[in-house]
């Protein structure tokens, strides 16, 4: 054996500089096309050009003769709809997983929702289509509401009964025994401990449900526009710049949610990169 | 009716999952005041007796009544009985004295009598000055004394503990033991415990349940059933104990070549099933060992030194006699003055008490 001296034990819990570049290869990758968009919104040229101008005439577009404010509305407020709905519905869902469903039932349950993540949204989409006009609903709100739904629910049953099964069930036992129902027991104990997964599974779901550009697509009223509709219309014809207004208004609502969030304590709430307690 | 009676009485109580027979109509009393355990090893039923006690799992057939009341059919929150978990169970986002307020609050009490009975209750369990933590800032054993106090506060016609001091660590566990006997006879409260420590369930118990594969092997007092077991299920589960194969013989046991007799009172077994090969069950403590040969060839049986384990306040000797292996406890002052305790010395050992078992294909 002759050990090379130049091979020397490296610490295993060390940080190699490949990983490290490889983060920062993947956030510049996540983050300069954000960057870009909010330095373009704020100069003056229509063609994203430079010499950079600042001006804030997109934002004043954006409100004014913009015609993006009534799609975002609409969006905005299907996914809110959608998103306190599947809240509702992936909660009940997830304690009759965690709780009362067998083997066989609550197995078959989970690989529906899991298909419904796995299975590509474009085919989703057009089966949902299908449906929609055999049932006669077609495309409205209405079918692009149950789409939505069924696109989200998988995310908060996932999420919240993650956190289900990692709580005592001796709690609800403890409570039981001194006195509450199954009801207030679910109210006063497991209500308040599943609330961060709830909170975070309502906020994926709000999110998936906002970005869901093929499910709205195949769903959507002919003259309804979404903002994903919209957007996908202004590139093909071409757009300005007050489009990246918006998407800087976006992700500054975004980010300003994250932080609320962090305020709240549910910084460990089971949101994707959030340290598991 | 039987069922009027106080305390609680469970009647033929039958329970499977599947096709595991998991509870085998078991049958029993604890009359009101008394602390009986239920002590077995996993899987014996225990913890599903308990469930069923408490109403978290509905029964297959039987009877349970309590204070003379039926509760068979009642839901968990109707039957007045107070909890205490392996894992303490403590609800995590509320404080000390929420905890213990729930089962007040639960049964509609004005905020100054829960306030008034909580402090009453906390100071039971000795432990002031944690109102306002959370369980996650206190220790196991403070933690398993609030499960307590939640437990007993709504004054509960019954205390049930499952395994209660498993997840305490060695001292604490000695520690929250002794309270336990001390509250339990403070509030004279009817009490179960489930346990699979013996040492626990003997010390804590008036009267001691050995459940295996879902029945009651044996019931009694903790040394009763400690001195004289039915069967080598019970004997070895109890504690440490010898099991010697011996010929019955008139009056006389035969071991191997020797025989010796062993004079009334010493032993303790039906006299009927005493015929052929039995089991003499022998604790190590039942066993006095002295060097050198044995003078009264009738009243005990020479063996050999094998070997002797240092175990701090006691020392195990194990000795060879005809062949079979006998443990022998002796005080480490004694074997440890003398250099003659050497493997391969020659002693003869008296039996203090012992018992016959049939033996059973088991261990034969």
């Amino acid at each position: 054996m002759s050990a090379s001296p130049k091979r020397r034990l490296r610490d295993a819990e060390a940080v190699s500089p490949f990983m490290v570049a490889m983060l920062g290869l993947c956030l510049a990758i996540l983050f300069v096309p954000l960057v870009i968009i909010i330095f373009l919104s704020f100069n003056a040229s229509p063609y994203g050009t430079l010499p950079f101008e600042g001006t804030l005439k997109w934002y004043v577009a954006l409100f004014t003769t913009s015609n993006l404010l009534g799609p975002t509305l609409l969006s905005l407020e299907i996914s809110a709809l959608v998103a306190l709905n599947a809240a509702l519905f992936g909660t009940m869902a997830a304690v009759w997983l965690d709780r009362r469903a067998l083997r066989f039932g609550g197995g078959l349950f989970r690989i529906g929702l899991l298909s419904a993540i796995t299975v590509p949204w474009l085919i989703l989409g057009l089966a949902m289509l299908l449906v929609m006009n055999a049932i006669g609903l077609g495309r409205s709100l209405v079918s692009i509401y149950l789409g939505l739904l069924a696109t989200t629910l998988p995310y908060v049953v996932f999420i919240v009964v993650a956190r289900l099964q990692s709580l005592d069930h001796d709690l609800d036992h403890a409570a039981r025994s001194l006195g509450a129902s199954p009801f207030t027991s679910f109210l006063r104990i497991s209500a308040p401990l599943l609330l961060p997964s709830i909170v975070s599974g309502t906020l994926i779901a709000f999110m998936v449900s906002f970005n869901n550009f093929l499910i709205q697509y195949f769903l959507a009223p002919f003259g309804v526009q979404t903002l994903p509709l919209k957007i996908y219309t202004l590139i093909r014809v071409g757009y300005l710049p007050d489009l990246n207004a918006l998407a800087t208004i976006i992700v500054l609502v975004t980010c300003l949610l994250i932080a609320v969030l962090h305020w709240l304590g549910l910084r460990n709430a089971g949101l994707p990169g959030g340290a598991t307690p | 009716m039987s069922d009027l009676a106080d305390g609680l009485r469970i009647e033929a109580v039958r329970k499977s999952f599947g096709a595991t027979e998991v509870l085998k109509d078991i049958t029993l009393h604890v009359p009101r005041g008394e602390f009986h355990t239920l002590l077995g090893p996993s899987g014996s039923g225990k913890t599903t007796l308990l469930k069923i006690v408490a109403g978290f799992t509905p029964t297959d057939g039987g009877k349970v009544a309590l204070a003379g009341r039926r509760i068979t059919d009642e839901p968990p929150e109707h039957r007045n009985i107070g909890v205490v978990f392996q894992h303490y169970a403590l609800f995590p986002h509320m404080t000390v004295v929420e905890n213990i307020a729930f089962g007040l609050k639960m049964r509609g009490a004005p905020k100054r009598e829960r306030l008034e009975r909580v402090a009453e209750v906390l100071r039971l369990v000795r432990l002031t000055g944690f109102d306002h933590r959370r369980p996650a800032a206190l220790s196991g054993g403070q933690q398993q004394r609030v499960a307590l106090a939640r437990a007993l506060v709504i004054r509960p016609e019954l205390l049930l503990l499952d395994e209660p001091l498993s997840a305490l660590d060695r001292k604490v566990r000695q520690e929250v033991r002794e309270e336990l006997k001390r509250i339990q006879a403070e509030t004279g409260v009817t009490t179960v415990m489930v346990t699979h420590d013996q040492e626990e369930a003997l010390f804590l118990a008036d009267r001691v349940l050995v459940l295996e594969s879902g029945s009651v092997r044996q019931q009694g007092a903790p040394a009763d059933i400690y001195r004289n077991p039915v069967d080598e299920f019970v004997a070895g589960f109890l504690g440490a104990i010898n099991l010697l194969k011996v010929t019955v013989d008139g009056e006389f046991l035969r071991i191997g070549a020797q025989r010796f007799a062993l004079s009334a009172g010493q032993i303790e077994a039906p006299a009927a099933a005493c015929r052929g090969v039995m089991h003499l069950a022998v604790r190590p403590e039942q066993v006095i060992v002295e060097l050198g040969h044995c003078e009264s060839p009738a009243g005990c049986v020479n063996g050999r030194l094998i070997a002797t384990e240092f175990g701090g306040p006691i020392v195990t000797l194990r000795v060879d006699v005809e062949g079979q292996e006998i443990s022998v406890l002796a005080l480490s002052p004694d074997v440890l003055s003398s250099d003659s305790w050497q493997p391969g010395a020659p002693v003869w050992l008296r039996i203090r008490q012992a018992r016959l078992l049939a033996a059973t294909a088991l261990t034969q």
